[in-house]
């Protein structure tokens, strides 16, 4: 049997300079191609947890296992790298770098993984893949070329969606992409990337204070029931 | 790599700012090079004028003040030597040969050396080169002259031109010496001294166009015709200074002494290559001074970079994590902002180079005009190449600044920024 995309145990991370931990986590997992929503107010550490399971950082004790790996096994460069292969990342917004086009931006996961590179160029050229990609998320020709800075603010989350999505990752991380789309517009980006990641086979870890997005997820965990900190 | 071409990228995009940094940097490196060349070739200049000589000989005074006033015309001899002495002198089995000058007339601004036909034998210069003409030959007559190559080309000259020598130096002379021309029997070949800037007549010349003078003016009503004057003309009764040549290396220091402690008269024999170190160290302080403020004006240069950087930090850092997040380590995120530096110093330093050679080719003919210093468009030298690499790291060291803030930033916020 295929082991989890995501596997938490024992996990418990203090901040520094904190008094306490902010997370105490017995045990979280994520099943391959699984769509998770993990919900809790503003500040109860949903963004904290991510970083754990992107291994930007550290816990102080316990286990993140990615994919069967350890991060913490893993030095930090090497963290960075599987990240870089396994994971794609969709935050809140200002998503995109401003002097990149758009292009570009979505192409970034391949400059930093040859692993994504080589998986987006298996139909031929990354930069088709990349224009495939934001085609079915609904970013037309007219807009490949314009300034980032030009978009609007759900045009500029779809095409992080794509730039988390390029090359196929296992597992999609996506920490509030929702939170700065007018309601309406809500529920069809979700959709969008439920069926991108569906497509590639990514697993998506999605967390967000709204829970009216919570009844489309195969799964929701409330951060609060299964944090013993806090 | 991948981070490289983001940063310049992400420098393209500011590119205003960018450029004006850039130029900064461009300015104050075209200073230091500037500097840096224009002390290079003035040493060099002074070294190239004097290359075959043994001894300077002149009146009394500092070897330094000899020397600049007997081979590069600068400043005015504290007094004349007899001719007796020179021809004594000239005359010590140790010697080879000699040069005598006399110095004190003009031409339109260029100095006019009275001399033996012997200058144009045994006057070396840059690597024991001899005089070369480009057209003529040297004088003979009394009233012939010989131009330098600068001279005869920006006063227009061609052979058999007539020319009149006034007394004293300068632009503004007192007065002419309208009855007597002289005229141009030969023009020198370049060769980036002071030859160039001179003209050349015999000591006969320079005595015939003074007798009938006293004290440095004519004498009022006492007219004297040319060819009479010339027949008058015989030898000078005193000189300005002479170059010695030896027949040995191995006798300077003698014959030195035997002239420094020469009975008739009080004078000093100068060795070129000493009296140029003097000169150097009389120079060192100002020429530090001047590569100090240089150096002063490319850290405000490398200064104006590193604001630019660190005031454009905080607006970045949420792009750093977002390369954080996209895999990009910390490492990766230092490369970024450095290379940034990098990249504003290294364009910064080429741009300067470049200035200084479109300042190098514009300026030359003026500099030469002007100082008699010819500044030659030679490729960088190991000095100026060691100054480039300076400023690169001095760059670098301030691209670690922002850089390693970047990259504290970038392991203490992790994928979220807290603002
Ligand atoms: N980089 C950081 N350094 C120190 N403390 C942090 C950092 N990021 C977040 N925190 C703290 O951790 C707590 C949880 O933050 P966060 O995980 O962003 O919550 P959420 O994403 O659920 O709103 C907050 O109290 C915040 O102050
Ligand atoms: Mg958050």
């Amino acid at each position: 049997m295929e082991p989890p995309v995501v596997d938490l145990t024992g996990l418990a991370f203090t901040w520094r300079g904190a008094a306490k931990p902010i997370l105490s986590i017995a045990r979280l997992s994520l099943a391959p191609a699984e769509r998770m929503f993990v919900k809790g107010p503003s500040g109860s550490g949903k963004s904290t947890l991510l970083g754990l399971v992107a291994g930007v950082n550290v816990p102080d004790s316990g286990s993140v296992r990615v994919l069967g790996q350890s991060l913490g096994g893993m030095g930090g460069s090497a963290r960075d790298r599987f990240r870089a292969d396994h994971m794609g990342v969709i935050f809140q917004q200002f998503n995109l770098l401003p002097y990149l086009s758009v292009v570009e931006n979505v192409l970034l996961p391949c400059r930093f993984s040859r692993r994504r590179l080589a998986k987006a160029s298996a139909q031929g050229d990354a930069k088709l893949e990349a224009e495939r990609l934001l085609e079915h998320l609904d970013i037309g020709q007219g807009i490949l070329h314009q300034r980032v800075s030009e978009l609007s603010v759900g045009q500029q989350q779809r095409v992080a969606a794509a730039r988390a999505l390029i090359g196929g990752p296992e597992l999609v991380i996506a920490d509030e992409p929702t939170s700065s789309l007018d309601a309406d517009r809500r529920r069809a980006f979700v959709e969008l990337l439920f069926r991108e990641c569906r497509e590639a086979g990514s697993a998506l870890m999605f967390v967000s204070h709204d829970s009216t997005l919570e009844p489309l997820f195969d799964r929701s965990v409330h951060l609060d029931e299964i944090n013993g900190a806090g | 790599m991948a981070v490289l071409t983001l940063a310049w990228k992400s420098l393209l995009n500011r590119r205003f700012t960018a450029l004006l940094t850039l130029l900064s940097i461009a300015l104050s490196c075209a200073l230091l090079l500037g500097v840096e060349r224009i002390r290079h070739e003035t040493r060099q200049a002074f070294t190239q004028s004097v290359s075959g000589t043994d001894l300077v000989v002149g009146a009394r005074s500092g070897a330094v003040n000899l020397l600049l006033y007997a081979v590069f015309h600068i400043g005015n001899p504290t007094n004349n030597i007899s001719w007796q002495s020179y021809r004594e002198i000239a005359a010590h089995p140790k010697v080879d040969w000699t040069i005598p000058i006399s110095l004190g007339d003009s031409h339109r601004g260029y100095r006019v050396v009275g001399t033996s036909p012997d200058f144009f034998t045994y006057y070396k210069y840059g690597a024991k080169q001899p005089l070369d003409f480009a057209y003529g030959k040297p004088f003979e007559g009394v009233y012939e002259a010989v131009a330098g190559s600068e001279a005869a080309a920006s006063l227009g000259y061609a052979l058999d031109q007539e020319i009149v020598i006034a007394h004293g130096a300068g632009n503004v002379s007192f007065a002419e010496h309208g009855d007597k021309p002289f005229r141009l029997a030969g023009i020198l070949a370049p060769t980036g001294t002071p030859v160039d800037r001179s003209l050349f007549v015999s000591l006969q010349g320079i005595t015939a166009i003074h007798v009938g003078w006293q004290g440095g003016a004519p004498v009022p009503g006492l007219k004297i015709p040319a060819s009479a004057a010339a027949k008058l003309a015989k030898e000078p009764s005193d000189i300005t200074a002479f170059f010695v040549g030896l027949k040995s290396k191995l006798a300077t220091f003698n014959l030195q002494r035997h002239i420094n402690q020469y009975l008739q008269e009080p004078l000093t024999a100068a060795l070129p290559g000493v009296a140029l170190e003097e000169l150097w160290g009389m120079m060192a302080l100002a020429e530090k001074a001047l590569m100090a403020m240089s150096f002063m004006v490319v850290l405000v240069g490398l200064t104006g970079m590193l604001s630019l950087m660190l005031s454009a930090l905080n607006e970045r850092r949420r792009e750093m994590a977002i390369l954080r997040a996209l895999g990009a380590n910390p490492w990766q995120i230092l490369l970024l902002v450095v290379g940034e530096s990098l990249f504003l110093t290294l364009s910064g330093i080429l741009a300067g180079l470049l200035l200084l050679y479109a300042l190098l080719w514009q300026a030359q003919p003026l500099i030469q005009n002007r100082l008699g210093l010819f500044l030659p468009i030679n490729p960088p030298s190991s000095t100026e190449v060691m100054l480039m690499g300076a400023v690169l790291l001095a760059g670098l060291l301030a691209g670690l600044v922002p850089g390693l803030r970047a990259y504290f930033y970038s392991l203490a916020d992790g994928m979220n920024i807290r603002v």
